[in-house]
């Protein structure tokens, strides 16, 4: 007899996303119908200026949770409708031919030779690889060569990965086109598992989830793969019901025509993906998720990378927010495409809340004021719990702590890039460095070790001042903080990164699989 | 497998034993926890040089006593420094600094006045000084010096929260691998210099504002710690030691900070007189920064802890690392029965006299066996059974505070090793050290364990009762189901409360049933639960007319049974809610506080959302969400009740659901293997909570601004010092009579609202116990008589105060 427990979270790699690990809907449901009523509870008793105490703070404190629960109430409207996908049905007909693209820009070839060979083992339709060079280097050359594949490379590099990708699409004529990032090695049944979907002729593209092998040896690996499962899994699954999945970049397999009939990709954005995949819903094409892990790829190794990797996906998608309001899309598929924009403000309100208790700290101004703890516990406490348990509940698990304070620890990134937005200064497509760096990386955390210091500092002034219970409870709020941006910082303190050696290894392996 | 080690298993390999046995066999063996050669020269020394102190100091037969204690005391604190001295395995050095400061701190509790202080503090900087030259500088004999420094602080016993905490900082520091000696030396060498010229100044201020200062100065100890390990190359990347052992230091300093009031004053004046630069203000400052340091260094540590988990769980191309390996059984046997004994010599050593509720148990103990019983239906709202015990201990043991004591400190004592089987059924053998060791010296079990009541007795019944529920769901053997209904009925004899985690205990197995419900042990089980439930009928019936008896009597004078009728300490009990709830919260790790420490401790709730973020991700496991409803049920429908029934809120109360405190340290223990999953970090991060119940628990023992404490023994025995024949005594509120009758049956006593005593020539001595359910009706009577007695041509001759007790002495008429 025993009781052994169900363990959810990250799914297997050759684990299907939506078969494990999909809590049943109930709990969610109900989990989000609690939510919901003690927001409404939170709410009814945060929105009242006799709460107020510094009438700026209190309005920006009102602002942040208003743009918190705008950011729950769409993730609650998505994972309510979380549910299993059927297979795909089987493609019928001749086999398909299909190009799969694989672009490349000055990343190691030990790095792009798994995926070429995983490519080129590719079953269920006649497929053609291609290895589209910006970097326009020799070695991939000989690479393509020697695993007998296309080898395309432009004079111009114009429009970074997009433009290479049109580029490409001017050269090719399969009727499907399938993307992989030069790092994401394809499982041989890639195209058995989404081609069945293209028997609607209105399907312009099927997205498979990104899955990094590379979490077990890289602390940042791994919880920028639990924000990916989160977002892989159970947002993916309920934005596919609605009909609003958007095209992510790699490991996707295109419809051609639907490709064409907006132009290929666009090349004025940063999240090239992210753009397209609103013109093609605008024009009325339809996409599907197909929540199996089929590519297996390296997620950023270090601070540096999966800076420079949320820069670019925070830029790019707040970049299109206007284009998305411009739209003529559905409003359903409208609101998913905000959602997924602004969530890349959220490091606006993470500043805010570590603020606070610096401010309360040091300068005695705090947003709310004549109100006791009980007071402010018994409708704050129960919002915050709810919020926590339906995220734990709707994800199965997938989301840890450690992607929480990983996203908190770079809330910078969030604000410089609405910044870069504002005054249009047009950042460059910077590929994700596929290699970890050795040693700590300071640079990318300076902002986070800024604000460690005042937080700390803030503890001291505090409890050298006035050492009353009031103080103790924003020592604890400012502990809370500087627990949660250490954590997130610490593998760029102590240098934590991936042996290239290692990684090597990883990609072997996968093409071994 | 048939039968599983453990309810959840974290992977296939982790409840095997071969590992373990693999690893003994190569591993050489462990020090044995006993004095090595050498050790004797500084015994008997000791041991002689403390028994002249106190045959000098005190009388002879309090001296005697005090100093067959003491070298009890001194032999502990030997073997546990020669056991970290010599130790190789962190886990057992750890264990023995626990053990030293816990021997030290329980000296302390030998009788009382400068005696204990000297002893225990002679007992505290031996160990300190013992452990640093035995280990480093290699002298032997060093008691001259100890008593020069003992000397220093004498009088001064407040002094001991600080220097634990130093003593504990040093023991850990030493204890585990990787952490210089140097570090070792400034930890101790900072903090000691700063208490010695604190004392040297010559100004002894009030004990709470000696807490102050002197933690403060344990807390730039660890500063020092930590300035020393960052300089010290290749020492912090391969040792989170100092900054998690911070964590400790910073629940001192927030109990230290806790005397606004006494900051001010303290730091103002000497502002006043010779400016900024003064020991008081740099301390004030050192304590502030400290704790600031040390929050960044919690925030290291936790982020240390949370890289290491989540790059291994994440493991796709290695399996997932198992928790730690599980120390062997026989090893484990052996720490849980050294933690037992510690857990009894700490729950030994006690100065408190016995409070209003105990000698109203002793009062009725001490009638005829039925007799008693039915006095206890007639006039009583509980069960019957611990007045059984007492009654027995009573007519086996005596009736001196020991005595009565003794069933619940055997009981307390006991509490440990189940505890460990419950977090050896639920998770593993580590979990159920690591709790073991929680129960060893959390406050609010180490209280109870101390009085004569029937709390201690609740705890076990329930701890053998959940221990029984894990075997019946692991095993379904017969005999598990015979000790787990056996001991949720006496439980219910014991507590009517206890019926909430039988209550518990049945949705449990009734979740269980309905889990199992395709299983082919689902009928066993559920016929189990029935048979099971059938006996609790049975065996309880007796018990219903008793209860209904009193409840109608309760009901007819007005108090039912949603107020416990007379109760002490009402008006420290929070009122039902929030505030309440994390007050119990509060209660249940660290024990009964002042007032001041509970509200900054209650105000650090946000740590709460942080332990609620950091479980993000974790694995759901069936024996969290058993524990979690064993000790949710009795803890929420007891505040149900309380907040339900307004008006009683003494019943928001941690003893009467004090059943879930072992099951809420098992959880504790879990959360600690949850989230720290190195073995390493997990040592540091238990060692550190039972450093801070520790410092927990000795305030709690010696802070007569517990509220809990009630001096009523003081109270008579300075009546005692000061009546004459013929004098009198009169109290309010009436129940007083019972202490009374039992610390000074001879003078002549009689309660208030029996009227004032006339003119006479001789004195009245007038107690108003504070703290009690009516204590507005008794000062009332006190303030009337008061005046009657000034009416009378009497004045107030002496008036004393005691926690929770005034004496007036009235002189006789003019």
């Amino acid at each position: 007899m025993t009781l052994i427990d169900t363990h959810r979270g990250a799914p297997a790699e050759t684990g299907v996303w939506d078969a494990g690990d999909v809590p049943a809907r109930w709990p969610v449901r109900l989990a989000v119908a609690l939510n919901v009523a003690l927001t409404v509870w939170y709410f009814s008793w945060l929105i009242d200026l006799d709460h107020a105490n510094n009438l700026w703070l209190y309005g920006a404190l009102l602002v942040a949770e208003c743009f918190n629960v705008m950011q729950g109430a769409m993730f609650w409207w998505t994972v309510t409708n979380d549910r299993r996908h059927e297979r795909a049905p089987a493609w019928t007909g001749p086999l398909p031919v299909v190009d799969v693209f694989i672009p490349v820009y000055n990343e190691p070839v030990d790095i792009v030779e798994p995926t070429i060979i995983a490519a080129t083992r590719l079953q269920g339709a006649h497929v053609t690889v291609h290895l589209l060079d910006d970097g326009k280097s020799d070695d991939m050359a000989r690479l393509a060569r020697r695993h007998d594949v296309g080898y395309i490379r432009r004079s111009v590099n114009k429009g970074a990965k997009a433009g290479n990708i049109n580029n490409a699409l001017g050269e090719t004529s399969g009727d499907f086109v399938v993307v992989f990032d030069c790092d994401h090695v394809p499982k041989s049944h890639f195209l058995d598992a989404t081609m069945g979907y293209f028997g609607n002729d209105d399907v312009a593209f099927v997205q498979t989830p990104q899955y990094y092998a590379n979490q077990s040896d890289s602390t940042i690996a791994a919880a920028s793969a639990a924000q990916q499962e989160l977002f892989f899994g159970v947002i993916s699954r309920g934005k596919a019901t609605r009909g609003a999945m958007f095209c992510c970049g790699t490991n996707v397999v295109f419809r051609r025509s639907a490709l064409e009939s907006v132009g290929g990709f666009p090349e004025d954005s940063l999240t090239e993906d992210f753009a397209l995949s609103v013109e093609l819903h605008e024009r009325g094409w339809e996409s599907r998720y197909v929540a199996e892990v089929l590519a297996v790829g390296l997620g950023p190794e270090d601070m540096s990378s999966y800076v420079s990797q949320q820069m670019r996906w925070a830029q790019g998608c707040l970049g299109g927010i206007p284009r998305v309001l411009r739209s003529k899309l559905p409003l359903r598929q409208r609101l998913q495409y905000l959602s997924s924009g602004t969530y890349f403000l959220s490091g606006w309100t993470v500043m805010l809340y570590m603020s606070l208790p610096i401010m309360r700290l040091v300068f005695g101004v705090q947003p709310i004021g004549d109100v006791g703890t009980d007071e402010f516990l018994l409708h704050f406490g129960p919002y915050f719990v709810a919020s926590l348990a339906t995220v734990a509940i709707a994800s199965g698990g997938a989301f840890t702590f450690s992607a929480f304070a990983l996203n908190s620890a770079t809330f910078w990134v969030h604000i410089r890039s609405l910044g870069r937005v504002v005054f249009r200064r047009r950042g460059s497509f910077v590929v994700t460095p596929k290699h970890g760096a050795a040693g700590r990386q300071l640079r990318p955390i300076r902002v986070t070790i800024a604000f460690a210091i005042a937080l700390t500092v803030a503890i001291v002034v505090g409890l050298a001042r006035d050492p009353s219970p009031s103080t103790f409870n924003n020592v604890a709020y400012a502990g809370l903080h500087l627990v949660v941006l250490a954590c997130g910082a610490w593998p760029a303190l102590v240098g934590d990164s991936l042996r290239p050696a290692q990684l090597s290894s990883v990609n072997s392996a996968e093409v071994a699989a | 497998m048939s039968t599983i080690e453990r309810i959840d298993e974290r992977s296939p390999s982790a409840g095997t034993a071969s590992p373990t046995r693999t690893s003994s066999a190569v591993r050489p063996a462990p020090p044995a926890l006993q004095p090595t050669r050498g050790v004797a020269w500084t015994v008997v020394p000791a041991v002689v040089f403390t028994a002249t102190i106190t045959i000098l100091m005190t009388d002879l037969g309090r001296a005697l006593s005090t100093a067959v204690a003491t070298a009890g005391f001194v032999a502990l604190v030997t073997m546990s420094s020669t056991t970290v001295r010599s130790s190789t395995r962190p886990t057992r050095a750890a264990i023995g600094a626990a053990a030293g400061i816990i021997a030290s701190v329980g000296a302390a509790g030998v009788g009382a006045g400068s005696t204990s202080a000297v002893a225990a503090q002679f007992a505290l900087v031996w160990f300190v000084t013992m452990l640093v030259t035995g280990r480093f500088l290699r002298f032997r004999s060093d008691a001259p010096t100890d008593f020069e420094a003992s000397r220093s602080f004498q009088y001064d016993r407040l002094l001991l929260p600080g220097a634990a905490t130093v003593g504990l900082s040093c023991a850990l520091a030493s204890a585990f691998d990787g952490f210089d000696r140097s570090a070792t030396i400034i930890a101790f060498a900072v903090p000691l210099a700063l208490c010695i010229f604190r004392a040297s100044t010559g100004d002894l201020p009030s004990r709470s504002s000696q807490l102050v200062p002197t933690t403060r100065a344990a807390l730039a100890g660890f500063a020092g710690v930590i300035g020393a390990a960052l300089t010290l190359p290749g020492q912090v990347p391969s040792s989170a030691l100092p900054v998690l052992a911070g964590i400790a230091i910073a629940i001192a300093a927030l109990i230290a900070l806790s005397t606004p009031e006494q900051i001010v004053g303290h730091v103002l004046r000497p502002v006043h007189s010779t400016g900024w630069l003064t020991p008081a203000a740099l301390l004030l400052v050192i304590g502030a920064g400290g704790t600031g340091v040390t929050f960044l260094a919690l925030a290291i540590a936790v982020a240390a802890a949370v890289a290491s988990r989540s790059r291994r769980s994440a493991s796709l191309h290695t399996p997932t690392p198992s928790a730690p390996p599980d120390p062997s059984p026989s090893s484990s046997r052996r720490i849980v029965a050294g933690l037992t004994l510690i857990g009894f010599a700490v729950r030994t050593f006690t100065h408190r006299g016995l409070w209003l509720d105990e000698t109203t148990s002793v009062f009725q103990a001490k009638k005829p066996l039925v007799d008693m019983v039915q006095f206890i239906g007639e006039t009583d709202n509980h069960p019957p059974l611990h007045h059984i015990v007492l009654w027995a201990d009573i007519r086996l043991v005596g009736d001196s505070e020991f005595a009565l004591r003794l069933p619940m400190m055997l009981m307390g004592a006991a509490l440990i090793p189940m505890v460990y089987l419950i977090g050896r059924e639920f998770f593993d053998r580590r979990i159920g050290l690591y709790a073991a060791a929680f129960a060893t010296v959390a406050p609010v079990a180490v209280w109870y364990g101390q009085e004569a009541r029937m709390y201690s007795q609740f705890m076990l019944l329930a701890a053998i009762s959940t221990y029984g529920l894990a075997r019946i769901l692991k095993s379904g053997q017969r005999r598990y189901w015979v000790i787990f209904t056996l001991a949720n009925v006496a439980l219910v004899y014991t507590q009517y409360f206890g019926v909430l985690h039988v209550v518990a205990t049945v949705v449990v197995l009734a979740i269980e049933v309905y889990r199992r419900r395709h299983t082919p042990g689902m009928h066993a089980l559920l016929r189990g639960e029935m048979g099971s439930i059938v006996a609790h009928a049975v065996l309880l019936a007796p018990l219903v007319p008793f209860a209904l008896a009193q409840a109608m009597r309760n009901q007819d004078e007005g108090f039912g049974f949603s107020t416990t009728g007379i109760t002490a300490g009402s008006d420290v009990v929070p009122p039902p809610g929030l505030d309440g709830f994390l007050t119990n919260l509060q209660w249940i790790f660290l024990g009964y506080q002042p007032d001041d420490v509970s509200i900054r401790l209650v105000a650090l709730w946000p740590i709460g959302l942080l332990v609620l973020l950091l479980l993000l991700g974790t694995p759901r496991r069936t024996s969290n969400r058993i524990l979690l409803t064993l000790a949710g049920i009795p803890m929420l429908a007891v505040f149900g009740a309380s907040f339900i029934a307004a008006q009683s809120r003494s019943l928001a109360e941690v003893r009467y659901f004090a059943g879930a405190v072992p099951i809420f340290l098992v959880l504790l223990a879990a959360g600690v293997g949850t989230v720290a999953r190195s073995r390493r970090l997990q040592r540091v991060a238990v060692g550190s909570i039972v450093a801070v119940m520790s410092g927990a628990l000795v305030v709690q023992q010696f802070d007569t601004d517990n509220p809990r404490l009630y001096q009523y023994e003081e109270a008579v025995e300075q009546i005692r010092d000061d009546a004459r024949p013929g004098d009198s005594v009169v109290f309010a509120p009436q129940y007083f009579n019972y202490t009374l009758d039992y610390y000074e049956p001879t003078i002549p006593s009689a309660p208030l609202e029996d009227g004032v005593p006339t003119a006479g020539a001789n004195s009245v001595f007038i107690i108003e116990a504070d703290s009690f359910a009516d204590s507005d009706d008794a000062r009332n009577l006190v303030d009337a008589a008061l005046t009657e007695f000034v009416d009378q041509g009497r004045s107030v001759d002496a008036r004393y105060t005691f926690a929770q007790v005034t004496v007036w002495k009235i002189g006789p008429a003019a």
